[in-house]
């Protein structure tokens, strides 16, 4: 039997026993079917605790592992987006100003919103650590980082000269401890403004939505024009051809194809940057659309429209 | 359009919010269908800005995780091995599920290959051209050599190696960009045909969904109809690169050789990045152990073989 059919007679076994204990006052008042209740609750537990850890022991033999693996990888996502745009910008470095401008207005609000998002997983704990504070502490780790980087890069082999300077990065970041579920860092302030105005419960807030608008514009933002640029890989080389209208990739052509292969192969490929919809379907998966050179040559075109 | 079911509001088509951008090695296309209800009508700037802040998740895990690039984080951890280096949440979390896909799968997926990969030349930094050399000791290693301290965030390489997060970190990215996005019902995010939908398309159908024919360019081997699932394929069509006419850009971890046993693997999935982990696992393992793994994932999926045999899960959402 699986853990889960464990768990769930576990909790049938108990849940019954609470009802009818409930239905029946006398039984309730009993002291000995109360403590039969919890030995058998006890019972259960070590059931499923020992056999989890022989479970453990033989992964493999597991039956049961897709939703830790689910489950996981939900966590994973909410843990960074939680953990917002502070600390990876921390880490991404050049970002810290914007971030700082994305600071939410009031804390309480952002928790009780925390609550209103249809992902119920982010918990709002009541503590607002002093965010800037780290950003600077971990950008100063980060420096550490790169000398100890650069250290390395002259002695070549030895990795103790670099050890150390991290060991002391490490105090510096434990002594600063990164806590993702905090509030003032557990929603992007623009997406906050999205949830409220989204709720129909509030809809004062949705003031705040203009704030919304003011985020810092992206990278991917062109200057309109027509641009050509060169990419090429192990079998050739291309040309490609964009025009921007409006900031955006309005089209791309293939101008020059100097590859081994025929261009052929990937003649569609200039209509998918601009639109990957084709009367059948809506998208399509695993396309060969990032043959390199194209690609290649796309960027290069774009690098020069900004 | 004119069939638009009731509960999913009819849309031009010039209403649609679409945009693409270069990034992560392929293009990247975010498509937002329908305004948000709750939403003010004279607030278009909201999908904008909501799909500029989706595009950043990309810029970000991109920064974290890529090998190609000496400053990022996933690069100074290679060069302090033995030293437990504090991450930050995106690296941490991309390493912590890279780790756990390689123990379910028995190192069939195994994030360590990042320096085989660069040996056998997928060394290209796709914007540059630039040809990344790392040198490092060429030890046998994998996911066991890696550590992990939850409490602290620290991660600790036990030897000199090179984490390639490639497979984990575009699903990370399209899964916080489908976050992002969590307030408009109905989005599809593309990111080199690693794919979430959300909701229905403009029509108000289900989300149709080829899947890349694996020898025939253009063409679609199937169709999947699909919502809010992520649909991820592993091909060994996809890059020009490798070394002879059947380098692919997946390697056997465990053999440090192209994975030949399948061509393509579709992968539907609750998100991309398990999706894109699994579909990459799945190509190593060939179809038999493959269509095994799908079903104790709990995730659909259809693999292609070398002779265009398939293979799929019993409840493969195929639409054709």
């Amino acid at each position: 039997m699986s853990k889960l059919t464990w768990f769930l007679l576990g909790a049938a076994i108990i849940s019954s026993g609470a009802i009818a204990a409930a239905i029946h006052p006398q039984w309730g008042r009993s002291f000995d079917t109360v403590l039969l209740l919890v030995l058998l609750a006890a019972l259960l537990a070590v059931g499923i605790f020992t056999f989890r850890s022989r479970g453990a022991e033989r992964r493999s033999a597991s039956k049961n592992v897709s939703p830790a693996l689910a489950t996981l990888s939900s966590a994973a996502i909410l843990a960074v987006y939680a953990a917002g745009y502070h600390h990876t910008s921390a880490v991404a470095g050049g970002f810290s100003e914007q971030s700082n401008r994305r600071k939410p207005p009031v804390v309480s609000e952002s928790a009780a919103l925390a609550s209103a998002l249809p992902h119920q997983a982010i918990e709002p704990s009541v503590q607002n650590p002093p965010v800037p504070a780290i950003v600077t502490q971990h950008a100063k780790s980060r420096q550490k980082n790169r000398d100890a980087a650069s250290a390395y890069d002259r002695t070549g082999t030895d990795f103790a000269s670099s050890g150390s300077a991290s060991i002391e990065n490490a105090a510096a970041a434990s002594s600063a401890p990164q806590t993702p579920a905090s509030p003032d860092a557990s929603i992007s302030p623009a997406t906050a403004a999205l949830s409220v105005a989204a709720s129909e419960n509030n809809p004062n807030i949705q003031l705040s939505a203009p704030a919304t608008a003011a985020a810092p514009q992206p990278k991917a933002l062109y200057k309109d024009g027509t641009y050509s640029g060169w990419g090429s890989c192990r079998h050739g080389d291309i040309q490609a051809s964009v025009t921007v209208q409006d900031g955006k990739i309005a089209s791309v052509a293939i101008t020059q194809c100097l590859t081994r292969y025929s261009c052929s192969w990937i003649a569609d490929l200039p209509n998918q940057v601009v639109k990957r919809q084709s009367p059948e379907v809506d998208y399509v998966s695993g396309a060969s659309q990032s043959t390199d050179a194209f690609y290649g040559a796309v960027v290069s075109a774009l690098s020069k429209a900004r | 359009m004119a069939q638009s079911s009731p509960p999913y509001p009819k849309r031009a088509s010039n209403e649609l919010s679409r945009r693409t951008v270069p990034l992560m090695g392929t293009f990247v296309t975010i498509e937002v269908v329908g305004r948000d209800e709750h939403l003010p009508q004279d607030h278009p700037s909201d999908v904008n800005a909501a799909i500029d802040r989706a595009f950043e998740w990309f810029y970000r895990v991109e920064e974290c995780c890529t090998r190609f690039e000496p400053q990022s984080e996933v690069m100074q951890l290679t060069l302090h091995p033995g030293v437990a280096v504090p991450a930050s949440a995106i690296l941490f979390e991309a390493v912590q599920f890279a780790l756990a896909v390689a123990r379910e799968t028995e190192g069939a997926f195994d994030p360590t290959v990042g320096h085989a990969m660069e040996t056998r030349g997928f060394n290209r930094e796709y914007r540059t051209g630039r040809i990344v050399r790392t040198q490092l000791a060429h030890d046998a290693v994998s996911y066991r050599d890696v550590r992990l301290d939850p409490a602290q965030k620290t991660i600790t390489l036990l030897r000199p190696l090179i984490l390639d997060l490639g497979a984990v970190a575009k699903g990370l990215a399209i899964d916080l960009a489908a976050r992002e996005l969590q307030a408009f019902e109905n989005f599809a995010i593309d990111a080199g045909g690693d794919l979430y939908l959300a909701g229905r398309n403009a029509k108000g159908e289900l989300w149709s969904i080829g899947i890349s024919h694996p020898r025939r360019p253009g063409e679609v081997l199937d169709t999947v109809s699909v919502s809010n699932r992520s649909v991820c394929t592993s091909g060994d069509y996809e890059r020009c690169v490798g070394d002879g006419p059947d380098g692919n850009h997946i390697l056997d971890p465990r053999s440090g050789v192209s994975a030949q046993s399948a061509v393509s693997v579709t992968v539907v999935a609750p998100t991309a990045m398990m999706g894109d982990a699994i579909s990459t696992a799945a190509f190593v393992l060939g179809p038999t152990e493959g269509i095994r793994l799908f079903e104790r994932m709990g995730v659909e999926g259809l693999i292609v073989t070398p002779s265009l045999e398939r293979f799929a899960t019993k409840e493969f959402p195929s639409a054709g």
